[in-house]
């Protein structure tokens, strides 16, 4: 009775899973595994043109044959470094530059496990406008950047050594006279101070010493400041205002002659009015070349709240489709039998996060309706997402690069 | 989140005796950071352009920039700095100076240590007399 009862709720998981893939309208974050419903088990992300050549030359085999099962995400704009870019240029893009710095372009090739036909996906996605930063980030970027200074007067303190500092003392006394200078609180300085003297007396007034000495202080420093790093980088990701989102990709049967399987272009234009609270108006079109040839256009809207733990969201939907079925006539003549429809959808789900990759899901609504299977639509949904596992990046051996 | 350190030496000539010498700095790759500009250790600049004085003032001394670049950015793990010396329509390119991090999160420090030269001094010209 227990085994029973685990494999009809591992059952239950599965169609969940399945299910919540189908209602989703956002855009995909991989369109070319998307366009394939497959996620590959290995996904290169080259970050360099010496990396992205190495990562082409390996999805060969010795035949010149492309392998299967693997995928590659591409952002061509950061396969090189980009001195000129700011931050605030970054977090603040024109079209052009939001269009550059956020295109990702993917790619994969599965063989499909019921047909038995190769095929290979190909995708790009990009922003053309990104909101702009919260008050929050902005917030946590200065007290950062105040920290940050606290290292650059130690820096500022090596760069003296040998020169205008001869001793462990002179060191922090430069450290204290440039943070009182910068207008720091006497508690940052005294704190500063003692930490100093403290290291200090592990090294000597040689001159090595003395930088070992500064080098030691300023690591600690950038470490006790870790926590707001890392929220800094968090931050850095919520943006607040309108955001304009393309995605499109097409898959292929590598392995037949006509080769032209499926294609989709989605577009996103949401507006983040707090960082939790988005209003989405998506679009998108779905071309598949299968037995069936299907059109659909959908646009929908959806309201997107999240919370600490909760996330709720609201979403309604427009299908028009267009289906071209092969049939017989009553002479038993091969007919293309073409369906035209309009059918809605509409959701509600919510999400209950239990711990960082564990969440709890929940969707009720009415699906569309397909040309295919005669149902009410009507659905509720119960399930668990979950991610053990992310897909490993192939780690291709890098020389340490040179500063030029 | 490991800490990285890089430092430069380098040379600045001075074009004119009277022109304001300024450094500017660019932090590159999109990457949160902060610096600072000193002239030896007298300290010129927080966060911005700093004027260093002209020629005289300057002779003998080290521009120094400090500057403390995390990264911050799941797109790259680049961080890079400029520094610009500036006297009237004159302009000197130091850089940029790069640096790939190993990992997200991690930090370079980059100290760039320029030294300033004398303004080379005006030939005499003889004028031959027939």
């Amino acid at each position: 009775m227990r085994t029973i009862s685990v494999i009809l709720f591992l059952l239950v998981l599965a169609q969940a899973a399945s299910a919540q893939q189908e209602t989703q309208m956002s855009l995909p974050s991989s369109p070319a595994f998307s366009i394939l419903n497959f996620e590959p088990a290995t996904v290169m992300k080259p970050t360099s043109n010496k990396d992205l050549g190495a990562d082409i030359l390996n999805s060969f085999d010795e035949n010149g044959k492309l392998l299967l099962n693997l995928g590659l995400e591409v952002s061509p704009y950061w396969l090189k470094s980009r001195p000129t870019l700011t931050r605030a240029q970054y977090l603040n893009p024109t079209v052009s530059q939001c269009f550059w710095q956020s295109l990702n372009l993917s790619a994969a090739t599965v063989k499909d496990s019921v047909t038995e036909k190769n095929k290979f996906g190909i995708g790009l996605r990009f922003k053309l406008v990104n909101g702009k930063p919260t008050n929050d980030y902005l917030e946590i970027e200065k007290q950062l950047n105040t920290q940050l200074n606290i290292s650059n007067v130690i820096l500022g303190g090596i760069a003296n050594v040998g020169a205008t500092i001869q001793t462990r003392e002179a060191a922090i006394t430069f450290i204290t006279s440039t943070l009182t200078e910068l207008k720091y609180s006497k508690d940052i300085i005294e704190g500063i101070k003692h930490a100093a003297e403290e290291k200090a007396t592990a090294f000597d007034d040689s001159k090595e010493g003395i930088r070992s000495f500064l080098m030691d202080l300023n690591t600690s420093i950038i470490d006790s400041n870790g926590g707001l790093i890392k929220k800094v980088a968090e931050l850095s990701k919520k943006r607040v205002g309108l955001i304009i989102e393309f995605a499109g990709a097409s898959g292929f049967i590598t392995s037949e002659k006509k080769s032209f399987d499926r294609a989709g272009i989605w577009i996103n234009a949401s507006n983040y009015f707090t960082p939790n609270d988005a209003w989405t108006l998506t679009a998108r079109y779905l071309f598949a070349n299968k037995d069936s040839g299907i059109n659909n256009f959908d646009m929908g809207l959806s309201y997107l709240k999240e919370l600490n733990k909760i996330n709720i969201a609201v979403e309604a939907a427009m299908r028009w489709y267009r289906a071209n079925i092969p049939d017989l006539n009553s002479s038993n003549q091969p007919i293309t039998r073409t369906e035209k429809d309009f059918t809605y959808r509409f959701s509600v789900q919510g999400s209950y996060k239990i711990a960082t990759d564990i969440s709890f899901n929940i969707s009720v609504g009415k699906d569309f309706n397909s040309p295919f299977v005669n149902s009410t639509g009507f659905f509720s949904i119960f399930g668990v997402n979950y991610s053990l596992f992310k897909s490993p990046k192939v780690d291709l051996s890098k020389t340490p690069v040179p500063v030029n | 989140m490991a800490v990285t350190f890089v430092e430069i030496e380098d040379r600045y000539q001075p074009k004119t005796k009277t022109l304001p010498i300024e450094a500017h700095v660019t932090i590159g790759d999109g990457q949160n950071g902060a610096y600072l500009i000193f002239l030896d250790q007298q300290l010129k600049g927080n966060n911005d352009m700093a004027v260093l004085g002209n020629a005289a003032a300057v002779k003998g001394k080290r521009t120094i920039v400090s500057a403390t670049v995390v990264d911050t950015m799941d797109e790259t793990n680049w961080t890079s700095l400029t520094v610009t010396i500036k006297e009237g329509n004159n302009e000197t390119v130091y850089g940029p100076y790069s640096k790939e991090v190993a990992e997200n999160l991690d930090t370079v420090c980059f100290i760039v240590k320029i030294l300033n030269n004398a303004v080379p001094a005006s030939r005499s010209v003889k004028i031959k007399r027939k």
